[in-house]
């Protein structure tokens, strides 16, 4: 029997010597890529939404919307205002982090009034009664340059008196 | 497979700039890239060898290489296939050499 086709080696690719090694490293490449898949079925790169919530006696508020997402992805995050007693000109207080490389595809109900407080957006949606509920939807999309870390804390004010605060941050991955 | 692989990267490449600075300064930096690659692996043959990969024989003399077979997940009937395509061979004893080349494709060499 003659040797191996001209450019190969018995020894090298046919017995793999020095080469055994390389089916290791293509089966631990397999699983990280696999792991990778499981983890992001667990929610770490978004966009599974996350409920943060606060109460004080005078009112609760509730946050659902993804603390993770992804560059390009649509949603809408949903702001859920219980009255524990009455609020006479609630504004809803949402850092920068909720518009900053966003694009804003709706408000419903749309706020009475927006402006701006010191630097943060002010939603106002007048009274809300004693015992009475208001859910605020804000349609949202990341823009694909949006790619970082960002506060989106959410605070509920009775016109300028903070009732209560919600702490949040959303990482969006590239 | 190609296809959807190519929609699936466009979508995250260009997402949605459909501007022609955007084509050009995608396609520019995949065929810089493609080029780098090339001139690294032409100029080291143990980069080439990482990146490429080598030639793996599967077939000696009519008998099958049990471990290369199993190692690149390949079965009989895919060599066989092979073997009678590109050389009309009827049975592995006929094969002289059979491997598996980078490129994915399997070569077959029949006996005299």
């Amino acid at each position: 029997m003659a040797g191996a086709p001209e450019g190969l080696t018995l020894s090298r690719h046919r017995d793999m010597e020095g080469r055994r090694w390389w089916v290791q490293v293509r089966r631990v490449l397999l699983v990280l890529l696999a792991a990778l898949l499981v983890v992001a079925l667990f929610n770490l790169f978004g966009q599974r939404p996350q409920s943060s919530t606060a109460a004080t006696q005078r009112a609760s508020l509730k946050v659902y919307a993804p603390v993770h997402a992804r560059s390009g992805l649509a949603y809408a995050a949903r702001f859920h205002i219980t009255a524990r007693q009455d609020i006479k000109d609630a504004f809803l207080v949402l850092d920068p982090g909720w518009a900053e490389g966003y694009t804003v595809n709706g408000l419903a109900p749309q706020p009475l009034t927006e402006t701006d407080r010191n630097g943060r957006l002010a939603y106002g949606f007048g009274h809300i009664p004693a015992g009475q509920s208001l859910i605020f939807f804000m349609s949202l999309q990341v823009n694909p340059t949006n790619v970082g870390r960002r506060s989106q804390n959410v605070e509920l004010d009775d016109d300028e008196t903070p009732i209560l605060t919600i702490h949040r941050k959303i990482t969006i991955f590239p | 497979m190609d296809i959807v692989l190519g929609d699936l990267v466009q979508n995250g490449v260009t997402q949605s700039d459909y501007s022609v600075t955007g084509i050009i300064l995608a396609a520019g930096t995949i065929g810089l890239f493609a080029m780098l690659t090339e001139y690294v692996t032409f100029r080291w043959s143990r980069i080439r060898n990482v990146i490429e990969g080598e030639p793996v024989i599967l077939v000696e003399d009519g008998k099958l290489i049990e471990r290369n077979m199993k190692n690149e997940r390949l079965t009989l009937d895919e060599v066989m296939e092979q073997a009678r395509l590109q050389q009309g061979v009827e049975s592995l004893d006929d094969v002289r050499w059979a491997v598996l080349e980078t490129s994915g494709s399997i070569s077959v060499v029949k006996k005299e």
